[in-house]
């Protein structure tokens, strides 16, 4: 059985979705691809925009989420991240 | 005598106390920086906390060397009269409160942190509960080490439920820090008693930051590899 995924892992994955769409996805995509209900999804999409990992742009065929340089930095420097919540015992 | 009893230390003690408040303010702020770095990265609001108490124990160990070098150059004086003995006593013991001071608000921010709640109502509380009286009872130098004593056994325990719930084998270093922390506070308060116990305390504490620094420097070794696509 597949161990459950914690917060920074969840965030990383739908990052890695994003970016592997050369950076620009609707919703319907990160649903399918990250393996979340749509009120997680959507939790974690509100916590993204607000942490300035992904930017949200409206256009007429509906919603695309596309990926920050921070966003980016982040997937880049996740094991470091990692490393220190874990030797820290901070919530991941 | 005189300088054992002032400041709750050895003569032969005098100077390297004061070497090694440097060492773990210094260890202490890496620890901060480092922390504050990963929140820029992550934006995680835990690293946030954990950098502000561990900034926050780098100034208490700060004021606490600098004071007692005050107090040390006073008493070095060659020409030492009763005005030296006095500052030197004043800066002493302003040091030990001032680095209690902000040592037990380090440890408020972790005690809440382990908590795991996100409420300011909490937060005050606490700081209340431990602030408030550690300023107001006469006897702060016991009541300081003994609310930091308290403060230490509840991150103890937050490191246990860690453990225990993750089987995060990374943390146990941290965590036996923490133990060494505990003990070092504790024996500060049997200071008064006799001036080995502050020996003792800083050679426990040494140990703790010795344990804290392996644990960072196994992370920034474990340099990050980028994540593949």
């Amino acid at each position: 059985m597949e161990k459950k995924r914690n917060r920074l892992e969840i965030i990383r994955d739908i990052l890695n979705v994003i970016r592997n769409r050369n950076g620009k996805i609707k919703p319907t995509h990160i649903l399918y691809k990250s393996n979340l209900s749509h009120q997680m999804m959507t939790e974690y999409l509100d916590e993204l925009k607000e942490k300035g990992f992904i930017t949200e742009m409206k256009t007429k065929q509906g919603r695309t989420y596309i990926i920050t340089e921070k966003g980016i930095n982040y997937i880049n420097q996740y094991s470091l991240v990692v490393d220190f919540a874990n030797s820290f015992g901070l919530d991941s | 005598m005189t300088h054992a009893f002032l400041y709750n230390s050895p003569v032969w003690f005098l100077g390297y106390d004061i070497f090694l408040e440097v060492v773990f303010a210094l260890v202490t702020l890496a620890v901060a920086l480092y922390s504050f770095k990963i929140y820029k990265i992550s934006d995680q609001r835990e690293s946030r906390i954990f950098g502000i108490s561990f900034l926050s124990i780098s100034i208490s160990y700060s004021l606490w060397a600098i004071l007692n070098g005050f107090a040390v150059s006073k008493l070095l004086n060659e020409s030492y009269c009763f005005l030296d003995i006095k500052s030197a006593t004043i800066f002493s013991a302003l040091g030990i409160y001032t680095h209690i001071l902000f040592f037990l608000i380090g440890l408020i921010a972790l005690t809440y942190m382990t908590l795991k709640v996100k409420s300011s109502k909490i937060f005050s509380l606490i700081f209340a509960l431990v602030i408030l009286p550690a300023l107001l009872i006469e006897e702060k130098h016991i009541v300081l080490y003994l609310f930091s004593s308290v403060l230490l056994l509840f991150i103890i325990a937050g490191y246990i439920d860690e453990y225990r719930s993750k089987k995060n084998k990374k943390v146990l270093l941290t965590f036996f820090a923490f133990v060494f922390l505990f003990f070092g506070r504790f024996d500060f308060i049997f200071t008064k008693h006799n001036p080995l116990f502050y020996v003792a305390g800083h050679f426990l504490e040494m140990i703790a930051y010795v344990l804290i620094l392996i644990s960072l420097v196994e992370v920034i070794i474990n340099k990050p590899k980028k994540s593949l696509p």
